[in-house]
């Protein structure tokens, strides 16, 4: 073969093919009769190609048909499944997107205020004043001066200073005035109150008075008061109490 | 190739698209030969050959709208099997597959059964089925592309021109190539079959 290139062998192939066409058909044959190895090649492949031919075609076992409707019917009732499957799918996909969507919005719904008070969370209210009163009105004209109301500023050294040693029910401070909360019963005790630190009955307010005492003679006034506090209920045990019982005592700082 | 269908194609085409069952029954009839002998001639195993057959006629009832009826419908359905044959070795490549091992089954196979369509006589059945044997075997020492090309035009008797629609090859190529299948077949019959002879055989 040594003497055989690809291209004879194109062209021996297109020849026993008869695919050449007539002046390459004369001209190849002329060479078959030159080549001896040419026409060796040539001879190997008519029996070859003979050999081929002569073969049985083969033939499916018998039941082809049947097995390939079979097949067939298979096929479509398994994509036919596979659809609706998909369909089921298709579905329950949905409804499940919902659900879940509803359900955030449930949880959403739920969550948000606390999710809001968590961010912002407002201080606690202040626990309202045990006796929270009125500010008191103004002074009128005819109860007289009062003493300056810009007394009570904030550092008003009031405050602390006489709670830990007066026997007070309660004293808190109210704007610019200081408030003590006691139990008086005594008819004159308005009397002594004004006699000794200048005070006076607020007619509207019921038993309460004001005392307008000087910052510096707080504690001695709240002393007084709790004097006058156990005195007062020491009448009435001895069941001489007065009349006029003081539910509370306003204290108002004085500049000096 | 039953010649109604050849010839009839286009209603055949019709009622396959129509979905009709029997339309598919009588793709099968008139195809299986030639689905199944080059599927049978490319995979070398009878089972494997009808599995993939089938799928071709399957797969051309259910994408016989692909088939724009610009070509010959018969070339159109080898091309499937051609296709489906080519995938089919990869994917027994992939397994390992080793055919040759069907040898003995399908020799008795064919024995038995009416798998020889042309059945020569008793004297000359035991060297019909060597020479069967022979040209089987050198078929699947060349590589896909020459056994495919030799088988369409030397079995099945396609044209140059069905060939390269069929396999989607230039003419030229389809020319070249077939010669080259041919001469390594012949080499190989050579070496095995005195009959056939050659200048090295």
């Amino acid at each position: 073969m040594a003497d055989i290139h690809d291209r004879d062998l194109e062209q021996l192939s297109a020849y026993v093919d008869g695919l050449l066409d007539e002046g390459e058909r004369e001209r190849f044959a002329a060479r078959l009769q030159r080549e001896p190895a040419l026409q060796a090649e040539y001879e190997a492949l008519r029996r070859t190609l003979g050999v081929l031919q002569a073969l049985a075609a083969p033939a499916p076992e018998a039941g082809f048909e049947e097995r390939a409707r079979k097949r067939l019917r298979r096929r479509q009732d398994r994509e036919r499944r596979a659809r609706r499957v998909r369909s089921t799918v298709a579905w329950e996909s949905t409804l499940m997107v919902l659900l879940l969507l509803l359900g955030l919005a449930v949880v959403a719904y739920l969550a948000l205020p606390i999710m809001l008070e968590t961010e912002d969370v407002p201080d606690p209210p202040l626990p309202p004043p045990p006796h929270e009163e009125p500010v008191p009105e103004e002074p009128r004209d005819d109860e007289g001066a009062w003493g300056p109301r810009d007394g009570g500023r904030a550092d008003n050294p009031w405050v602390g200073s006489t709670t830990s040693t007066l026997p007070v029910l309660a004293m808190r401070r109210v704007g610019w005035r200081y408030e003590v909360r006691t139990e008086l019963a005594h008819q004159d005790l308005g009397a002594l109150l004004h006699a000794r630190f200048g005070a006076r009955r607020v007619h509207d307010e019921g038993d309460h008075w004001r005392v307008d005492v000087p910052a510096d003679q707080l504690a001695e006034a709240l002393a007084r008061v709790s004097e006058l506090g156990a005195w007062s209920r020491a009448m009435q045990e001895e069941g001489e109490g007065g009349g006029l019982a003081f539910r509370s005592l306003v204290l108002y700082p004085r500049t000096p | 190739m039953a010649a109604d269908a050849e010839n009839n194609w286009e209603e055949l085409v019709l009622r396959l698209r129509a979905g009709e069952e029997d339309a598919f029954t009588e793709l099968v009839r008139s195809f299986q030969g030639r689905v199944y002998g080059l599927c049978y001639r490319m995979l070398n195993h009878p089972a494997e050959a009808e599995d993939v057959a089938q799928e071709v006629f399957v797969a051309i009832f259910r994408y016989i709208d692909h088939f724009r009826g610009e070509g010959n419908f018969s070339t159109w359905v080898l091309r499937i099997a051609a296709n489906r044959c080519r995938n089919h070795i990869k994917y027994l490549k992939r397994r390992r597959h080793d055919a040759k091992d069907t040898w003995e089954e399908i020799t008795e196979h064919r024995l038995d059964d009416d798998h020889v369509q042309r059945v020569p006589r008793p004297d000359q059945v035991s060297e019909g089925l060597e020479l069967e044997r022979l040209v089987r075997e050198g078929l699947q020492t060349l590589d896909e592309d020459h056994r495919e090309i030799l088988i369409l035009r030397d079995m099945e008797h396609l044209s140059y021109q069905e060939i390269a629609e069929v396999l989607s090859l230039a003419e030229g190529t389809v020319k070249s190539r077939l010669s080259r299948a041919r001469f390594a077949l012949r080499t190989f019959l050579s070496q095995r079959y005195a009959l056939v002879g050659g200048g090295d055989g």
